[in-house]
């Protein structure tokens, strides 16, 4: 109930800062990579909505959709939503260096194959600097450079048969429960368009 | 302006210091239940009397191996079940050789190579009915069930005979970094006069050789005068060693990090030609001329993921990753003709058509429903598959379309 009420709240403050001030979208694509392997990259693509505080002060919600390749071959597809604002430098300059922080939650999801896991989303964090440069008087093209760390849950469905030898399976063993916490850090590069 | 300057630089050491800092940090929290054991000196086990028993009914299956009529099934650290298999419509049971400690096996005229704990046994089998223990090699192995042993109090050591059940918590924190390249490992063929074994063997006969591996050590026998063995060495590799696999004039040895590929043409001194490595996890291998099919399994003693993979090793100097396909939980594999078989745990045996090896997975002709599958043998009259609750046979003169002939199955799984 707490929880309830201190979330209506904020969007409350949010809804009315919202309301005073300009409108703001930008939408980004990118890849979340911590290797130089197709195996070792990931994927984002994010929505941004928010509005200018003042100048060169912007308060954004996100959220889109983004692919992790983790521990090598395993593979995440998370759901964020998260909350944050961008510090542009010179915002009354045709182009500028930014930073941006966004904090949040992300939903996950497991691709069919991992039928034997069930995942939990977790924390997602993502401070970013880039430039930024205005296409019009309103639109703008960004390119930002970022650190992103998400957290994922996952668990075993039900208990399996392990191998008491590390080759055949089977006899009495199994793992009655098996869970992995996973943080995944990764830098992500992103190009957005905005208006 | 000196922001404009230091634009370029400031991002380029953003992107690299950012890119070296990113990882995967993973906190495995598990609990098992697992068999803990029953102790017996080595001493003692050494004095009893190993004659062949009449037939009983096997509890838990281990490796399997084909010697010309004859299917010999391992029961995991209890001993071996001889079976006639010249019909293999109606296998029929010879007997059990009650060899505490065995895991693995390998025959040739008529001589079977079997391990004992840290002993190498060596049996005549001309008279089926009756194996005769010929020799014991005693202190060969340095591991038993990748556990090292202090060899060194030699009939004091204390080596597990039975098991009771046991929970276990486990806890540990690992991080993956895609930077960190990791160690690895490799396998060999099948001569005449020797028999078959899987591709979870760690004994394998080629080129009148006996290969046995350990975690780390691989032992070379010289087995020309098949009932005197003549051990000629041991060569330590690194940590993980898992199976054999011979062809041709390779052995590729499978371990828990990659593969390594030997040149045998000089069998007594085996030559590392290449050594691929992957993630941690568990990695039987079968090759043809020109790729080398590699399972990865995942598991609390293996670590990593469950994907099937395809290397390129026509320069086996220089082998590399063709590519790479999902599966729920792979074991044993074969290859014949242009057929893979890949015995994927739960899921079953697998039939795939891999003449395009690229397209692998697009080409699944058929899943066989078994219970935890875990190892088969092409072998000349039926291709045997071993499962959690037996051995089953299929005649796959068709290849894809796999047709059973006969089963053995463990009355109760334990």
């Amino acid at each position: 109930m707490k929880k309830m009420f201190l979330t209506l709240l904020m969007l409350g403050f949010c809804f009315g800062l919202y309301a005073q001030h300009r409108y703001i979208n930008v939408n980004e694509v990118g890849v979340l990579v911590y290797g130089t392997g197709s195996e070792e990259a990931g994927f984002t693509a994010l929505t941004a909505h928010g509005f200018r505080y003042k100048a060169g002060i912007e308060f954004l919600g996100t959220t889109g959709a983004e692919k992790y390749q983790f521990d090598r071959v395993n593979t995440v597809w998370m759901l964020p939503i998260s909350l944050g604002g961008n510090y542009v430098l010179k915002p009354a300059q045709r182009s500028s260096f930014f930073a941006g922080l966004q904090l949040g939650y992300g939903f996950a999801f497991l691709p069919k194959t991992e039928s034997n896991w069930t995942a939990s989303g977790g924390l997602k964090v993502n401070p970013q600097v880039g430039w930024r440069w205005k296409l019009g008087r309103r639109s703008l093209l960004q390119t930002a450079i970022g650190y992103q760390t998400q957290r994922v849950e996952l668990k075993q469905k039900g208990a399996q048969q392990l191998q008491m030898d590390s080759y055949i399976p089977g006899f009495g063993s199994e793992v009655v429960a098996w869970e992995r916490n996973v943080l995944m850090e990764r830098l992500s590069l992103r190009l957005g368009f905005g208006f | 302006m000196i922001m404009k300057k230091l634009n370029p630089i400031f991002f380029v050491l953003c992107c690299f210091s950012f890119l070296f800092l990113s990882c995967d940090k993973i906190e495995e929290n598990s609990t098992y239940r697992i068999s803990t054991p029953i102790y017996k000196s080595l001493g003692e086990v050494r004095k009893q009397e190993i004659k062949m028993e009449s037939p009983v009914a096997f509890g838990r299956v281990g490796k399997i191996y084909s010697y010309k009529d004859y299917v010999l099934i391992n029961e995991l650290e209890k001993g071996i079940h001889f079976y006639d298999n010249s019909n293999p419509a109606k296998p029929t049971a010879i007997g059990f050789l009650p060899i505490l400690g065995n895991v693995d096996m390998a025959v040739k005229d008529d001589v079977l190579y079997a391990d004992s704990y840290i002993d190498l046994l060596v049996f005549d089998i001309k008279q089926i009915q009756q194996p005769k223990l010929l020799e014991r090699d005693e202190n060969r192995f340095s591991t038993y069930l990748n556990q090292r042993i202090d060899v060194s109090l030699n009939e004091q050591i204390r080596v597990p005979v039975d098991y009771k059940d046991t929970i276990v918590h486990e806890s540990y924190l690992r991080t993956y970094n895609p930077w960190i390249k990791y160690e690895t490992l490799y396998l060999d063929s099948n001569s005449s006069g020797s028999g078959q074994g899987g591709s979870l063997a760690r004994f394998s006969i080629a080129k009148e050789h006996l290969y046995a591996i350990d975690i780390k050590d691989l032992f070379i026998y010289n087995v020309k005068e098949a009932a005197k063995p003549r051990f000629v060495k041991n060569m330590t590799l690194f940590n993980g060693i898992e199976t054999l696999f011979p062809y041709k004039d390779k052995l590729f040895v499978g371990s828990t990090t990659g593969m390594v590929i030997f040149d045998i043409r000089t069998p007594e001194a085996p030559q590392q030609l290449s050594v691929y490595s992957h993630i941690r996890a568990c990695d039987p291998v079968v090759v043809d001329d020109k790729y080398a099919y590699v399972t990865l399994r995942a598991g609390s003693f293996c670590g990593g993921s469950n994907v099937l993979e395809v290397i390129d090793i026509q320069d086996p100097r220089a082998p590399k990753l063709q590519t790479r396909y999902p599966m729920a939980n792979p074991y044993g594999l074969a290859k014949v003709d242009s057929y893979l078989y890949v015995c994927d745990g739960v899921q079953g045996l697998k039939t795939f058509d891999a003449r395009d090896v690229m397209k692998i997975s697009d080409n699944l002709l058929e899943r066989m429903e078994l219970p935890m599958v875990y190892d088969l043998i092409p072998g000349p009259k039926s291709l045997l598959v071993v499962h959690q609750k037996g051995l089953s046979q299929y005649d796959y003169t068709n290849r894809a379309k796999l047709k059973l002939i006969s089963e053995i199955s463990i009355p109760k799984i334990r």
